[in-house]
């Protein structure tokens, strides 16, 4: 799910940055920061707003260093996937133990227990695919999947997904 | 009952008030019915035939009459098995004895009183059917909400059982002790004895003779007191009736004839035994099939064979055994067919027969005695089990039956923590799913509370044999115990009590009992043995590093520089090498690789990975969606090519250090004299200036590093080494002692657009091979080092790897060609030709305009650099300005050049 979040980041400026562009670097470090990392907390980072204002505030020299540290507010979309989410994603892997999907930057594993029944792995197909009657689900499908656990690290999360219900799979 | 041991002589006393089981009673019940079944079907028939018959046999119809309405009347409550056994027995002789009774009833009634019951008794039948529901359902509605109730059936059908257990007015249950091994045969004496007596009318007052297994030279009697037991007893073999004659306590009554959780175990196709004796002795087997008779087992096992290879020795009692026992081993035809070709069959594509005995697939099947069998305790280990699965391919192993065997070797018991969600799976809770509030209990016993809707906020203590921890699709759980031990990963299905989980750090799905796991915090640690994790860069051996690609209980599997994997103990790992320690190397088309960067093999599979370690040349790479090896594979850096530089390449600002724009570019500064070609001063007359102990001595360098150089000395027969940096040189211009910087670059200093027009300078700059080496500083040099061949200088790999030399490149820039072919050619044709040099003469040109485009720069270094050669007499020679002036001719253009140079640029 998608969220505006307001964040903060501390920020360290060397004084040879001290200036009128000041400001801008700040900027341009945040976004380098933060723009497309994960936090367990709140998910994806997946944009900073720059319209909502960046406020970087006063900085405060460090003692006998000379540096400043900024306290920089700003607010970000985040993406957090959540238990019982349902999501659309894309396939990017097909192999026994079930199907790899990427929704954004999230990457989704439909183990083969949660796809129903009727689908079965077939490694004879190119590429290899989960196939049932009328549907195939192979590299590059889309299909919808809720998301049945999440497993937050530090840099990365991880999720599984199921498609062993109603409205759920291929679109 | 049926499960005990016990031979019930209660035929003789079936009648006693009590019974210890509900299934006699239950048999006792059913008997009754079905006699009444049977009396009512008589009934029936027999009064489609009296109304037909009524009218003629009324008179004489006693006998049906009586029985007739001795039926109807008929209570199934009072019915007796003495009566009806009497009543069978002396149908006949009894007529005229009912068929009183049955006058009495009134003769004349009986007709009316007929129908009359009749179709009172069919109101009643049906009212009692329909009476027997509403009152259950009254029943339901008045206790069926009590918690009691929701315990499902089991609840309901202990409660009986609970009436049943025995108290003081039971008879008691007597001890003794008798031979051991004779106690079954002890019973049968007994009961015999009882069955004699009771015909003779003289039964004793003993109820039922039993014995356990579980407690061997003991016969247990049920009597009306110990005189009786004695009595009974008395004169008996095995039976020590003399000994002390134990009364269990009523209390103990129930346990004797609980029919212990350790059954006998069925003896199953697909399950583990091990071999108690014989060649196979302790091997483990997969029972495949049971002979007709229940006494013999076919067995699946790893043969031990050693094909006649080894001499056979012949016991003392005649057996021949081998003298080592060969190790278990598929069968190999190739083997058998090799050493002993005559014993050897085949019968199909992979069974074979070998000395008698059959060979499928590799194992051995053959057929045991169950009493040769070890059923209870095969608890096989997992290197057994895979053993059997690498030869067969009979699909997955049977988790189930390994789970059982494990269970009953391994007395372990779950550990439950607080907060746990279990599910009770036994006892009279069973379905309950809750969490665990308390496991301080004595006895292992275990508090638990509900959550789900009908036991919500029920607290039940039970024992922790009882539960069983549960997991739902999505949790995220570590295992504790077994193989997997500290693997985590995400629950992807539960069946029972097995669970599945795909693995965070292989990605693979394991199934564990959930017994062996646990709720794992959302933060997992990778998969560590004794420092080393998945993905670790390890040193394997001197001469190999490999990277961790997994991790198991005592083993980890490296995959070394070679692309093989090993699969070692922690110990025998040199070392971890410090991740990133080098981080870079060149690719196939020398450019420049990190890690973190996404490279294609340039052979072989062409596989994409993202480079986690580079080794010297070995590069090591991951791709998740590989499966082998946890997706890591190896290659060298000259078998890759990048596909995609990281994205954190740009390095973005580091605002917490020195800003780069405020820095003093380095390449403004001075170039360093680390870097200039050595050769340009070797032969060179110096003096060796101050700072060396040769100071004030002249001489001629004979070798020269970029820090040092050989110096003959002229004074002395003798070569000295000195820094480079402290020789002085012999401007060329100037006639005047320079520093080796200043001899290097000798326009570093002032415009040289200043000295124009003036022909010594012209002749300096014509005769200043050293132009060549001024570096980045004449626009001619920058015309050639411009291009990146030259600007890698030294450094890249391709000027050092000896390719087309930069010089060549720059030289053949069109620029230069278009302008000055001829002046080119001419410079590069050794100084013979004449022509050649005149227009490399026009190189003062150069001079004049010293900002001139780059091309004539380039000309004019033209001669400079066949000057290095050694080739033009300019260069070597000492008098520069005869030559220069002696070709009148030749500074003239020169000098026009040099005019529409200067107006050139000053345009």
């Amino acid at each position: 799910m998608f969220f505006l979040k307001g964040l903060s980041l501390e920020l360290t400026l060397h004084p040879s940055y001290f200036g009128p562009l000041m400001h801008q670097y700040l900027r341009e470090k945040l976004l380098q920061e933060v723009e497309g990392t994960v936090s367990g907390e709140y998910g994806y980072i997946v944009s900073v707003v720059d319209g909502m204002e960046i406020n970087v505030g006063s900085g405060v020299v460090q003692s006998g260093q000379g540096s400043a540290t900024f306290n920089v507010k700003y607010h970000a979309i985040v993406f957090k996937p959540f238990k019982g989410e349902v999501v659309d994603a894309i396939v990017t892997n097909v192999n026994k133990m079930g199907v790899f999907c990427d929704v954004g930057p999230l990457s989704v594993f439909v183990s083969a227990h949660l796809i129903p029944q009727n689908m079965s792995f077939n490694p004879a197909t190119n590429p290899p695919a989960f196939v049932s009657e009328d549907q195939s689900i192979e590299k590059g499908s889309k299909i919808r999947v809720k998301i049945v656990g999440v497993r937050a690290d530090v840099g990365k999360i991880f999720a599984i997904g199921s498609i062993k219900e109603d409205f759920l799979g291929l679109l | 009952m049926s499960d005990s041991e016990a031979v019930d002589v209660g035929s003789v006393s079936r009648k006693r008030a009590h019974s210890s089981s509900e299934d006699e009673i239950d048999d006792v019940v059913a008997e009754i019915e079905s006699q009444n079944e049977a009396d009512d079907t008589k009934n029936s028939d027999e009064e489609e035939v009296d109304s037909e018959e009524e009218e003629e046999i009324r008179g004489s119809g006693n006998k049906r009459k009586r029985r007739r309405m001795r039926n109807q009347f008929l209570d199934v409550e009072a019915e007796d098995d003495e009566d009806e056994d009497d009543f069978s027995g002396e149908e006949d002789g009894l007529v005229g004895e009912d068929g009183f009774v049955q006058d009495e009833d009134g003769e004349d009634k009986s007709g009316t009183n007929r129908v009359y019951r009749q179709v009172e008794r069919s109101q009643d039948r049906k009212f009692t059917e329909e009476d027997a529901e509403q009152l259950a359902e009254r029943y339901r509605e008045r206790y069926g909400r009590t918690s009691a109730s929701k315990y499902g059936q089991r609840a309901s059908a202990s409660v009986p059982q609970q009436l049943l257990l025995p108290s003081v007015e039971d008879p008691p249950i007597f001890g003794l002790n008798c031979r051991i091994g004779r106690e079954k045969d002890a019973v049968r004496v007994l009961m015999r004895k009882q069955i004699n007596l009771q015909r003779q009318n003289t039964a004793s007052l003993v109820y039922s003779v039993f014995q356990r297994d579980a407690f061997p030279g003991r016969i247990y009697i049920e009597a009306a007191n110990q005189a009786a037991v004695l009595s009974a007893v008395s004169g008996m073999p095995n039976v020590f009736a003399n000994s002390k004659v134990l009364k269990v306590p009523i209390k103990e009554y129930p346990d004797m004839f609980r029919v212990a959780k350790k059954q006998e175990t069925e003896l199953l196709p697909g399950k583990y035994v091990r071999v108690k004796r014989g060649k196979y002795a302790g091997d483990l087997g997969i029972v495949i099939d049971l002979s007709d008779n229940g006494l013999e087992a076919r067995l699946k096992l790893l043969p031990r064979l050693d094909y006649g290879r080894t001499t056979q020795v012949t016991g003392a009692d005649g057996s021949s055994k081998l003298k080592e026992r060969p190790l278990p081993r598929l069968f190999s035809s190739q083997e058998a067919a090799q050493h002993d070709p005559r014993g050897l069959q085949q019968h199909g594509s992979s069974s074979y027969t070998y000395l008698g005995e059959e060979y499928v697939k590799g194992f051995l099947n053959k057929d045991f005695k169950i009493g040769m069998l070890d059923i209870d305790t095969a608890a096989p280990t997992l290197a057994e089990i895979s053993k059997f699965q690498d030869g067969g391919d009979e699909g997955d192993i049977d988790l189930v039956s390994i789970g059982e065997e494990l269970k009953k070797s391994s007395a372990q018991t779950t550990k439950f923590t607080d907060g746990e969600r279990i599910e009770i799976i036994s006892g009279q809770q069973s379905g309950l799913m809750g969490r665990v509030t308390d496991v301080s209990g004595s006895d292992g016993m275990i508090t638990v509370k509900g959550d789900r809707d009908p036991y919500n906020g029920l607290e039940v203590t039970v024992p922790a044999s009882h539960l069983r921890k549960h997991f739902n699709v999505g949790d995220h759980v570590r295992v504790v115990r077994g193989n997997f031990k500290d693997d985590t990963g995400l629950v992807v299905d539960t069946n029972g009590g097995q669970v599945t989980l795909l693995s965070d750090a292989s990605q693979n799905e394991i199934t564990v009992f959930s017994r062996d796991l646990r709720a794992a915090s959302d933060t997992s640690v990778k998969n560590q043995l004794e420092g080393f994790a998945i993905q670790d860069l390890v040193q394997v051996n001197a001469q190999n590093v490999g990277c961790v690609v997994d991790v198991e209980r005592d083993t980890i599997k490296v995959l070394c520089q070679n692309g093989q994997t090993v699969t070692m103990r922690p110990e025998s790992i040199a070392m971890k090498l410090r991740p990133g320690t080098q981080k870079t190397a060149t690719d196939a088309r020398g450019n420049e690789v990190t890690i973190g960067d996404t490279v294609r093999e340039t052979v072989g599979e062409q596989r994409v990975g993202v480079i986690i370690h580079i080794y010297h040349q070995y590069v090591f790479m991951h791709n998740r969606e590989r499966t082998e090896n946890l997706g890591v594979f190896v290659n060298k850096n000259s078998q890759i090519a990048t596909v995609a530089t990281k994205a954190a390449r740009e390095k973005g600002l580091d605002l917490a250090h020195m800003n780069p724009a405020a820095k003093v570019s380095p390449i403004a500064q001075a170039p360093k004299a680390a870097h200039f070609n050595t050769r340009k001063i070797i032969g060179q007359h110096v003096s060796i200036g101050p700072g060396s102990g040769y100071k004030g001595m002249k001489g001629i360098i004979r070798d020269a590093s970029e820090t040092a150089a050989r110096v003959e000395l002229e004074a002395r027969n003798k070569v000295v080494t000195v820094d480079v940096r402290k020789l002085l040189f012999t401007s060329p211009s100037s006639k005047q002692l320079v520093t080796l910087n200043e001899f290097m670059n000798p326009y570093g200093r002032g415009p040289p657009g200043s000295s124009s027009g003036g022909a010594p300078q012209m002749f300096r700059s014509g005769n200043k091979t050293p132009a060549w080496a001024s570096g980045g500083k004449t626009p001619a040099w920058a015309a050639g080092g411009k291009t990146p061949a030259w600007a890698s200088g030294g450094k890249t790999p391709a000027w050092e790897g000896g390719r087309t030399p930069a010089w060549n490149a720059g030289g053949k820039t069109p620029a230069l060609n278009g302008n000055k072919t001829p002046a080119w050619n001419g410079g590069r044709t050794p100084g013979g030709r004449t022509p050649a040099w005149n227009t490399g003469g026009k190189t003062p040109a150069w001079n004049a305009g010293g900002k001139t485009p780059a091309w004539n720069a380039d000309s004019g270094k033209t001669p400079a650099w066949s000057a290095d050669s050694g080739k033009t007499p300019s260069w070597s020679s000492n008098e520069k300005p005869e030559w220069s002036e002696g070709s009148s001719f030749f500074s003239k253009p020169d000098e026009d050049r040099a005019e529409d140079a200067v107006v050139s640029y000053d345009d």
